[in-house]
């Protein structure tokens, strides 16, 4: 029986070196790719956080009040920031749904950074982006209200008696002419019109202090002033100088239009002024018609 | 152990050098590599309970701050400086933030964050003169914040800071800064 010679040759030892470096310097790559990962995370989330912000900021305004354009990249300075500089900017773009035409901005913010080589220079720029939409409001709501000086008793509008028991048109008169409210919609609308008069009346009645039960004053509310919607309110002078009412018109056209309250007072005696007035109106998504 | 006669089984010199430096050597690699691992997760932990801290606070900013229907003169912000800044902001809001009650006084506290003495980022939750404390970043963390306005008079801009005392492999950052914007439904925090 030979000899049989169990040692490790030369080549074998390097070969077992050079594979045993392989290993060792994959693993030492994978640790040190994972660095680099957490620090590119790191600023993303950074650029991600300002992306949010700026959007919570486009998010908090109201429709009209929100931006129109795009503006143009600003540079962020909220982190002190030494290892990286960030840029962000704001896209709004006015667009509408293709099946009820219902207006929206599509807001778009960007964030864009790069972080800082150890060298001073900029490594190759990264961004975020995030989207969303400013619906086109569903509920809008007009309102006025004026109140005269009443110690002066200074009233712009004081109202002579009508001629007839039930008064034409003619007889009555716009408060505020010629409109009281205006709007312009970009969708078709319902609204709910309310409003209140008050009225006082002059102690011309001769004799009769307050005045007699059958003094009352209309009112009525036009759009557009050729159409009457709603009842035609008869307010007793005497019991109830305080007149309100409440009407729905329906399914309002996309345009511009003006709404007038008038008043009338009758029968033919005696005179009334007009307080102060408020005016609501409260405008929503005409459902019906985005069916 | 049968020693076969004329068997030379025993290891040179040359071979024991050679099998001791490959050994330091691998023995040295794996203990790097697991004081580097080691050192690694412990990175990983303190980074992601400084994330959490700082997430945490936001939220609880994020929560609060809404409903504020009184900020304390020493936090109002001047209107003619868009940089102005707190880094300590009182208010008044709701005790449960989950009931929102803005002309209710009587059930609101009066909150503060601020950084204290021991450098931790707390809440300081005050209801009929008991003060509750709340640590929300721990000061290891060396936290920073600074209430801001940005743009409109009602929207705060929170920025929260942290840093992490241990040096940093591999150009990692020590800081870990997050921004977020509050909007204040029922009042203004600038003058």
């Amino acid at each position: 029986m030979f000899m049989k010679k169990q040692g490790v040759t030369f080549i074998e030892i390097l070969v077992s070196l050079v594979i045993l470096s392989l290993i060792l310097s994959a693993v030492a790559a994978a640790l040190f790719g994972g660095f680099r990962m957490l620090k590119q995370a790191e600023f993303k989330s950074r650029a991600m956080g300002i992306a949010y912000f700026k959007m919570s900021q486009a998010l908090s305004k109201t429709y009209s009040g929100s931006l129109n354009n795009t503006t143009v990249p600003q540079l962020w300075t909220g982190f002190n920031d030494t290892e990286a500089e960030f840029f962000w900017s704001i896209t709004a773009t006015p667009e509408e749904s293709d099946k009820a035409h219902i207006p929206y901005k599509n807001i778009t913010v960007v964030c864009s950074y790069a972080i800082k080589n150890p060298d001073g220079t900029l490594d190759k720029p990264r961004e975020v982006r995030l989207s969303n939409i400013i619906p086109y409001p569903y509920i809008h709501s007009r309102s006025k209200k004026v109140d005269w000086n009443e110690t002066t008793g200074n009233y712009p509008l004081a109202l002579n008696a009508s001629q007839s028991d039930r008064p034409d048109p003619a007889d009555f008169k716009d408060i505020l002419s010629p409109e009281v409210i205006s709007f312009n919609f970009e969708v078709n609308k319902d609204l709910v019109v309310l409003y209140n008069l008050a009225i006082e009346h002059e102690p011309d009645f001769a004799d009769q202090e307050p005045p007699p039960g059958n003094q009352t004053v209309y009112t009525e509310c036009l759009m557009d002033n050729n159409a009457i919607w709603g009842i035609t309110t008869r307010t007793p002078i005497i019991s109830q100088p305080f007149i309100n009412n409440a009407l729905v018109i329906q399914n309002v056209s996309a345009e511009p239009h003006t709404l007038q309250i008038r008043w009338c007072k009758d029968p033919s005696k005696g005179k009334v002024k007009l307080r102060s007035y408020e005016i609501t109106v409260l405008a929503y998504e005409n459902i019906t018609w985005i069916q | 152990m049968k020693i076969l006669p004329g068997s030379n089984s025993g290891f040179t010199l040359l071979e024991l050098i050679i099998s001791a430096v490959i050994a330091v050597i691998v023995f040295m690699g794996v203990l790097n590599t697991s004081t580097f691992t080691c050192r690694q997760i412990t990175l990983y932990v303190e980074r992601y309970n400084m994330y959490s801290q700082i997430d945490l606070a936001l939220q609880d900013m994020q929560a609060r701050l809404p409903a504020a229907v009184e900020i304390a003169a020493n936090s109002i912000l001047d209107s003619s400086d868009p940089d102005d800044s707190k880094t300590r902001f009182t208010f008044q809001g709701e005790s449960d933030i989950f009931r929102i009650t803005p002309d209710n006084l009587a059930d609101n506290a009066r909150y503060t964050y601020e950084i204290d003495p021991a450098n931790n980022l707390v809440l300081r939750k005050e209801v009929n003169g008991n003060v509750v404390t709340t640590v929300l970043v721990e000061g290891k963390f060396l936290p920073e914040v600074h209430f801001g306005w940005d743009e409109e008079p009602n929207f705060l801009k929170i920025t929260l800071t942290a840093r992490s005392p241990r040096k940093q492999l591999s150009g990692l950052t020590q800081q870990i800064a997050k921004v977020e914007g509050v909007r204040l439904w029922f009042i203004n925090a600038v003058e």
